[in-house]
């Protein structure tokens, strides 16, 4: 590679990181504590440095989401301490009640881990089917499947919990459109 | 589930984000963002990263991609050749299993794609009408590389009692486009011993089994 090359390829990993750093890094604290967030973002980093030819210019984000995904199973080595952490990080979060969520929160639990993965894109990453589908490294098709079944399903456990009269305040908040 | 339900979850769900806006991270412009970088471009660009990351770019793709499609096609030609005509492979029960009445059943080997759909169609029963293999079947047993299937009521293509379909190495079926859970009901097609994804396979519900009844009417 000579030195013009080398140039544009590190201004367009530059590029790239300014745009991907800030998302990736709430991707992690979503996903992680803040310690291993940290390792994993320098991870992160290295394999998009180095895959940089293969980040695709019009969708650079779930990109970057699926390679942190990556980094982030190597780093944990199992999914069972990771959805744990998860678990614990959405139930810790600063200035949230907790028990006004409690509901919310066990009826995502319930869910199988790729439903569970597919509603946080969708609502914490705010990706729409076609880049979730990039950052699970499923099809579009498949992602939209399992999201509407996600949604029913979250919904399902949110109404049965109310009819059960379990853990108080349970439904759609709001209005509760779930509770036509 | 109607868009303003959606948007009632979407906002709930939002409010048990751990790390929402409010949330403060690193900005990019920071000397831990410069020092990250930096490292990371010391580093050498020809080691492939030991992540599992998505698919390349067109011109990309690693050695196993091409090996798995030519692995694939090398079964998919094995079971058009042997059993694509209508007559399905003839094999004695899997190992562990035993089918009804200890009489052998007759087995149909397809696979799934090598790659999911990059690009679907629509759907449309005239091209539904032309797969040349297409039938409704249980799941009696999946794992990460092969499910079996009960036939239940074959369209076209095959009259076997049991099908089973291959996942190519590094994928899941589900990655492909079609999950498949034990005891549930699927429709699917295949061509040259591939299955088809793009809504021509799927779970049995009831506006797939209307688009098999409108390409098959029973004879």
């Amino acid at each position: 590679m000579d030195l013009a090359q080398d140039v544009e390829r590190r201004r367009r990993f530059e590029r790239l990181v300014t745009e991907v750093y800030a998302p990736v890094q709430r991707y992690l604290l979503r996903r992680t504590d803040p310690t291993a967030a940290d390792d994993v973002l320098g991870d992160v980093l290295l394999v998009l440095w180095r895959r940089l030819d293969d980040v695709p210019p019009e969708r650079p984000l779930p990109w970057a989401y699926a390679v942190a995904r990556g980094c982030l199973a190597n780093h944990l080595r199992g999914a069972a301490r990771q959805e744990r952490l998860v678990h614990r990080l959405a139930r810790e979060r600063p200035g949230q009640d907790a028990a006004d969520d409690g509901p919310l929160q066990r009826a995502l639990e319930a869910l199988p881990e790729a439903d569970q993965e597919v509603l946080r894109l969708w609502a914490w990453e705010q990706l729409p089917p076609r880049e979730i589908a990039l950052a699970m490294g499923l099809t579009a098709n498949a992602v939209s499947l399992r999201l509407h079944r996600a949604k029913r399903r979250l919904k399902k456990a949110l109404t049965s919990g109310k009819e059960t009269g379990s853990a108080g305040h349970i439904g759609m908040r709001d209005g509760g459109g779930a509770r036509r | 589930m109607s868009e303003s339900v959606d948007d009632e979850l979407r906002t709930r769900l939002a409010r048990i984000d751990p790390a929402g806006p409010d949330v403060p991270v690193d900005p990019a412009t920071s000397p831990r963002a410069a020092d990250l970088m930096e490292r990371a471009m010391q580093t050498s660009t020809d080691v492939e990263p030991d992540v599992d990351l998505p698919r390349s770019r067109p011109g990309r793709r690693p050695a196993w991609w091409a090996a798995g499609i030519a692995a694939v096609a090398a079964v998919a030609a094995a079971v058009f050749v042997f059993g694509g005509s209508g007559s399905p492979i003839r094999n004695g029960p899997p190992d562990g299993g035993g089918s009804p009445g200890g009489q052998d059943a007759t087995t149909l080997a397809l696979s799934m794609p090598a790659t999911p759909e990059a690009r679907c169609r629509a759907f449309d029963v005239a091209v539904l009408r032309t797969m040349q293999v297409a039938f409704e079947g249980t799941v009696t047993a999946t794992d990460g590389e092969q499910t079996t299937l009960t036939v239940d009521r074959w369209f076209t293509g095959g009259d076997a009692d049991r099908v089973t379909i291959d996942v190519p190495d590094g994928r899941t079926s589900e990655s492909l486009g079609i999950e498949f859970r034990p005891g549930a009901r699927y429709l699917v097609t295949a061509t040259d011993g591939t299955v088809n994804g793009c809504g021509y396979s799927g779970p049995a519900t009831a506006e797939l089994e209307s688009a098999f009844a409108d390409a098959f009417p029973r004879r």
